[in-house]
């Protein structure tokens, strides 16, 4: 069942046309990777599903629904939440009370809240941080976290950007667990990441995306042998070296 | 590795009673021994203080939303019931009302309009709101009776919120307090309580938790100019007289953001230990030393406000909570 999906996604910002025609979707139970080089336009596209940014063009759906108009929080309410690549930790409270604050989306009881945040740190392997101060935690921790807060709003679908950037190998095993576990739960996961082991093992299908337009989608092995995507992250001359 | 949330959180939910209950009953053992009408006045004018400091504490300090402009509010409280006292003899009980309606559906105004303004920029336009109910409580004599100012006859009874004794007025800024204190209380427990912490620390990622933070800084300015205007009415009551300067003056804005910061912006007892510390240390100091050089006391008071400030950075409350949070861990 497609959860989100997206038809002609324009977006320029002056001169910049920073995403171009862009369309995907994806389904219940399926980790969508998105990948690109720098620039490409990820972040962007995260930006025009999650709310945060208006598109000049096209369709945004969330389980059918035209979401185009709606607001971040509204999105959020409607299963739909992301995560921001530069971590956004509520510095001065608690990692639980931070986790707690996406809690509070589903109930009106703080303490509910706090107990629910409790199992989604247990599940992200936060639970002994639950009662440090958000600020100044290490980066590991803190992309956890940001993992933590989303979760804890119960999505349908989720759009993780660049949480694995910093972590150490065993954290992005853990992380990768984690992945196949909400998979397994029936979230729809869209991944941005620039550890290509990570989001080529973990990811159903990806999405290639360079200056701002689709230009591969298939399984990690199909598009990894893509001209056009190995052209775009390693140059034309790679490419054609490896015609010869 | 289990998380407790329950047993040490309501543990934490009443913390604040350990201070609340003894703090009403030292506020009721003064009120009931002391006769002397200086020491009283004190405590009313702290009282009052505190009470409009933790209305302003609710946005400018749990929603960190930064407000010089809370004078208006005051004064609407103020210029309402009296007007209405003195030209229809409306109850200032009811005019307190009418007031505090008024003024929350003119912090929803200003909220509406500032929506989209932060940090310095917010500062500025509650800066510029405040200097216009200044202005207009100096032009619309027809109302405000301009810079002549408006007196309430001292007739005292119960209906006219007019007391012959301070007493009287002492347990009202009293029960006035507590009620405030009480709803900042609930609301620090409640979404909306976290919704405003939450926008304080990042409205970007509040929002993207699904976290309505408009809605949330709405409601928050609407209660704390409401309670502001009541604190207004019932400075006009106390004094009864009023002034453009002395309810829609710079000063108070001022005076009720410096007393949240000195003892603790954004927690519940920092307004009143902020309140406890500065309005009785300007009394004494202006009792003391006005005779010593005009304006020598605001000198003292300075100095000792920023000694205070150097050396509890955080406010009172949260600077002396580390400390002792400090001496326990050792």
């Amino acid at each position: 069942m497609t959860m989100l999906s997206t038809e002609g996604l324009n977006k320029k910002f002056g001169g910049l046309h920073a995403v171009r025609d862009v369309s995907f979707s994806v389904s219940a139970g399926e980790i969508l990777g998105l990948i690109g080089p720098n620039g490409a336009g990820k972040t962007t596209v995260f930006g025009l599903l999650s709310g945060f940014i208006r598109h000049d063009a096209g369709k945004v759906r969330l389980g059918g629904e035209p979401i185009d108009s709606w607001s971040p929080e509204a999105r959020c309410e409607a299963g739909l939440v992301r995560t921001f690549q530069i971590v956004r930790p509520f510095g001065n409270i608690t990692v639980l009370e931070n986790v707690a604050i996406g809690a509070m989306l589903r109930t009106t009881s703080r303490a509910q809240a706090r107990r629910d945040a409790a199992e989604v740190l247990e599940r992200v392997g936060l639970a002994d941080r639950a009662q440090e101060i958000a600020r100044g935690l290490p980066i590991g921790i803190r992309k956890r976290l940001e993992v933590a807060k989303a979760l804890a709003t119960r999505p349908k679908v989720m759009l993780l950007d660049e949480i694995m950037g910093g972590l150490i190998p065993t954290e992005v095993n853990e992380m990768m667990g984690l992945l196949r576990q909400l998979r397994t739960d029936g979230a729809a996961v869209v991944l941005i990441e620039h550890n290509m082991h990570a989001v080529m093992t973990v990811s159903d299908r990806v999405v290639v995306l360079n200056h701002g337009a689709k230009i591969a989608e298939g399984t990690a092995e199909q598009v990894s042998k893509d001209s056009a995507v190995i052209s775009a992250y390693l140059g034309e001359d790679y490419d054609s070296a490896q015609d010869h | 590795m289990t998380i407790s949330t329950s047993a040490s959180a309501t543990a934490r939910e009443w913390a604040d009673l350990y201070w609340i209950v003894p703090g009403t009953v030292a506020c009721l053992a003064f009120i009931a021994t002391v006769r002397d009408p200086f020491a009283l006045d004190i405590l009313v004018t702290t009282l009052l203080w505190a009470a409009a400091a933790s209305a302003w504490n609710l946005s400018g300090g749990y929603a960190g939303q930064l407000s010089i402009g809370h004078a208006a509010y005051f004064g609407i409280g103020a210029y309402t019931s009296t007007y209405l006292l003195l030209i229809y003899g409306l109850s200032p009980w009811i005019g307190m009302l009418i007031g505090a309606a008024l003024a929350a559906l003119t912090a929803l105004g200003i909220g509406a309009l500032t929506v989209r303004l932060r940090g310095s920029f917010f500062v500025m336009a509650t800066l510029a709101f405040g200097a216009i109910a200044h202005i207009v409580a100096a032009i619309w004599r027809s109302v405000t009776g301009g810079s002549n100012g408006l007196s309430i006859p001292f007739e005292p009874s119960f209906a006219r919120m007019v007391f012959a004794d301070k007493q009287s007025f002492a347990i009202l800024a009293l029960a006035l307090l507590l009620i405030v204190v009480g709803t900042v209380l609930l609301i620090e427990r409640s979404k909306l309580g976290a919704s405003l912490v939450a926008y304080r620390e990042d409205d970007a990622a509040a929002r993207a938790l699904g976290v309505r933070t408009l809605r949330a800084r709405l409601i928050a300015i609407m209660i704390s100019a409401l309670f502001t205007a009541i604190c207004g009415t019932l400075h006009a009551q106390y004094t009864l007289y009023i002034d453009p300067d002395s309810v829609t003056g710079l000063s108070f804005s001022l005076q009720v953001a410096l007393i949240c910061i000195v003892g603790g912006v954004g927690t519940l007892s920092g307004p009143i230990l902020g309140a406890a510390l500065i309005i009785p240390l300007a009394s004494l100091l202006r009792g003391a030393l006005s005779s010593s050089g005009s304006g020598l006391h605001l000198v003292v008071y300075a100095v000792m406000v920023i000694m205070v400030l150097l050396a509890l950075p955080e406010g009172i409350g949260p600077s002396l909570m580390r400390r002792v949070r400090a001496a326990r861990g050792k």
